[in-house]
C-alpha cells in the first residue's frame, strides 16, 4: 500500500495534490500492466476507469469504414486517460463514451482508478473535489490545445 | 543626393555579385521537395556556419534564400535543400545535374555552437526546419566530446514527409545521439509519435539549467515549442530560432526582411528568444 501511495504520488497528474489526498485515492486505484497490442479501451465503451500512463506508449486509433485505420494521437509516460467518468451523477450517464481506442502500443504500465469510487471521495471530501477537478480541467486544457495546434496542419 | 551603399573595407564581392556553380547532383527527398548540391571545390569550397543561408539565383527566373544544409566540416560540397512553393523555388527544384546557379552568400547569423560547449543541445526542428539545422547536428556529432547529450526533436505532417529519414534513423542509431519523431496523423502500423512537437517535448527530460534548445520549423510552430521550453524551465536565453521573414539582398541594405528593430537577414535568421519573444507576438509584424 505504501509503495503504491508512493508511486501514486509520483505520477505527474497528481503530483501537486497533498499526500492526504493521494492517501485517500490509494483504495480506488490499481496498478496494471498491458501486453501490446491489448486494447485499454474500445471505441463507444463507457469510460468509468480512469488510466493514469507510468510507461509505455498508447496509440489512439480511429476506425474509419473501407478505410486504413489511422492514429490521431499517441499517449505515453505522465499522460492521463479515460475522464468522463467524472460527468456521472448519480448513476446518470453524461452519456460520454470513449471516441477513440486506446490501444497498448508496447508494453504498458498505468495506474487505474475506478471512476466510481473516485466520484464518491470527491463527493465526500469537497477539497479533494476541487483539486482533482483542476487537475483533470488542466490535462483536458492542455490536450484541447495541442490538437487545436495539430489540425492546422503547420508543415505546409 | 542620394548616398549609394557601399560594400565596407574589406567585405567580399560575392555578397553583391553571384558566383556561378555546377550543379553536381540533384536529391529528390520527397515529392516538393529536392536537395542540390553545388559543386564549390573549384573556388577551394564553401565555408559556412550552421544555420547561415545563401541567395541562390536561378537567371532569367529570380533570387531566393536558402539555407544552407549540408557539412560545414566537409566544404567541398555546397548542400541546400529546397521545397518548391512558388515562381522561384518551383523552377529551381527542376534544375538538371551541370546547370549552374548564381550564389552569393554565406549571409547571416549561425546557430550558437560555441556558446553551447559543454552543455546539452535540443535540436527541434519542423517539417522543413531540419534542413538549416542539419548543419548544427553535423557540427556537434563531428565535435561530439564538445557537447552533453544531442537530443534531436522532429515533427512533421505524416510518415511519408520525414525528411532526411535515413539520416534521422542513422543518428538514432548512435548511442551517443536521442531522436524522437512525432507526425500529425499516422497509419497505425507507424511506430513514432502522434502529436505536436510541444507534445514531444514532455516525453523527454532535461536539465534546464545545462540545455541550449535550437528550433526551427513553421513559426507557429517555433512560437508553441519556445514557450513550452520556458514552461519546463529553460531560460529564453538559452532558447534560439530562426527567423524567416521575404529577403531581397540578404545583406541589411534594401529593409525588405525587416523584423521590428532588426534585419531578419543579418541581425538573424538566427535570433536569441529573450530578443525577439515580443516581436512574435506582434502580428503586424
Ligand atoms: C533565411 C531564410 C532561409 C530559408 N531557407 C529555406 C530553405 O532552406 N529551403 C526552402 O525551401 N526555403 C527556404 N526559405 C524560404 C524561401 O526563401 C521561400 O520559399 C522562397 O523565397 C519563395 O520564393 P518563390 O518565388 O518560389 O515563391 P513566391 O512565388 O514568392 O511565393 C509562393 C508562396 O510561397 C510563400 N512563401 C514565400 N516566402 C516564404 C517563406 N519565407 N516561407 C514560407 N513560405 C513562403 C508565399 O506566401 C506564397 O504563398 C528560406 C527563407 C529565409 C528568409
Ligand atoms: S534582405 Fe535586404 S535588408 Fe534584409
Amino acid at each position: 500500500m505504501e509503495n503504491l501511495e508512493r508511486s501514486l504520488a509520483e505520477h505527474p497528474f497528481l503530483k501537486d495534490l497533498s499526500s492526504e489526498h493521494v492517501k485517500l485515492l490509494v483504495g480506488c486505484a490499481k496498478n496494471v500492466r498491458y501486453a501490446a497490442g491489448e486494447i485499454l479501451l474500445r471505441e463507444g465503451e463507457d469510460e468509468s476507469q480512469f488510466f493514469l500512463i507510468r510507461q509505455g506508449t498508447i496509440a489512439m486509433e480511429a476506425y474509419r469504414p473501407g478505410k486504413t485505420p489511422v492514429c490521431v494521437e499517441t499517449l505515453g509516460a505522465g499522460d492521463v486517460l479515460g475522464v468522463s467518468w467524472v460527468l456521472e451523477d448519480d448513476g446518470v450517464r453524461a452519456g460520454m463514451a470513449s471516441t477513440l481506442d486506446a490501444r497498448a502500443r508496447e508494453s504498458v504500465l498505468a495506474f487505474v482508478l475506478d471512476g466510481e469510487c473516485l466520484r464518491k471521495k470527491m463527493s465526500a471530501d469537497d477539497k479533494l473535489g476541487h483539486a482533482l477537478s483542476r487537475q483533470l480541467l488542466s490535462s483536458v486544457y492542455q490536450r484541447l490545445a495541442r490538437l487545436r495546434l495539430q489540425s492546422l496542419d503547420v508543415y505546409g | 543626393m542620394v548616398e549609394l551603399w557601399t560594400p565596407p573595407p574589406g567585405e567580399r564581392a560575392h555578397t553583391m555579385v553571384p558566383r556561378m556553380l555546377r550543379v553536381d547532383r540533384v536529391i529528390r527527398e520527397l515529392p516538393d521537395i529536392v536537395t542540390l548540391v553545388l559543386d564549390s571545390a573549384p573556388m577551394g569550397g564553401f565555408r559556412f556556419g550552421p544555420g547561415q543561408f545563401n541567395m541562390l539565383y536561378l537567371f532569367g527566373t529570380g533570387e531566393v534564400p536558402i539555407s544552407i544544409s549540408g557539412n560545414p566540416v566537409e566544404p567541398g560540397d555546397l548542400v541546400h535543400t529546397i521545397r518548391a512553393v512558388g515562381q522561384v523555388t518551383r523552377p529551381m527544384c527542376q534544375v538538371k545535374r551541370g546547370d549552374m546557379l548564381g550564389v552569393r552568400g554565406p549571409f547571416g547569423t549561425e546557430w550558437p555552437m560555441d556558446d553551447a560547449r559543454g552543455k546539452d543541445l535540443l535540436i527541434v526542428a519542423g517539417g522543413l526546419g531540419l534542413a538549416p539545422l542539419r548543419p548544427a547536428i553535423y557540427h556537434a556529432l563531428h565535435h561530439r566530446s564538445a557537447y552533453g547529450r544531442v537530443i534531436v526533436l522532429y515533427g512533421t505532417r505524416a510518415p511519408d514527409s520525414i525528411l532526411f529519414e535515413d539520416e534521422l534513423h542513422t543518428w538514432r542509431g548512435r548511442f551517443d545521439c536521442e531522436v524522437d519523431i512525432t507526425v500529425d496523423r499516422a497509419p497505425t502500423d507507424f511506430r513514432g509519435h502522434v502529436g505536436v512537437v510541444p507534445a514531444l517535448l514532455d516525453r523527454f527530460s532535461f536539465d534546464p539549467d545545462r540545455t541550449v534548445a535550437m528550433v526551427c520549423g513553421p513559426e507557429i510552430m517555433m512560437r508553441f515549442t519556445a514557450r513550452a521550453l520556458t514552461k519546463k524551465g529553460l531560460p529564453r536565453e538559452a532558447i534560439w530560432l530562426s527567423v524567416e521573414r521575404s529577403m531581397k539582398c540578404g545583406m541589411g541594405v534594401c529593409g525588405h526582411c525587416q523584423f521590428g528593430p532588426t534585419f531578419a537577414c543579418k541581425d538573424g535568421p538566427v535570433m536569441r528568444y529573450d530578443h525577439i519573444f515580443r516581436l512574435l507576438d506582434i502580428r503586424e509584424i
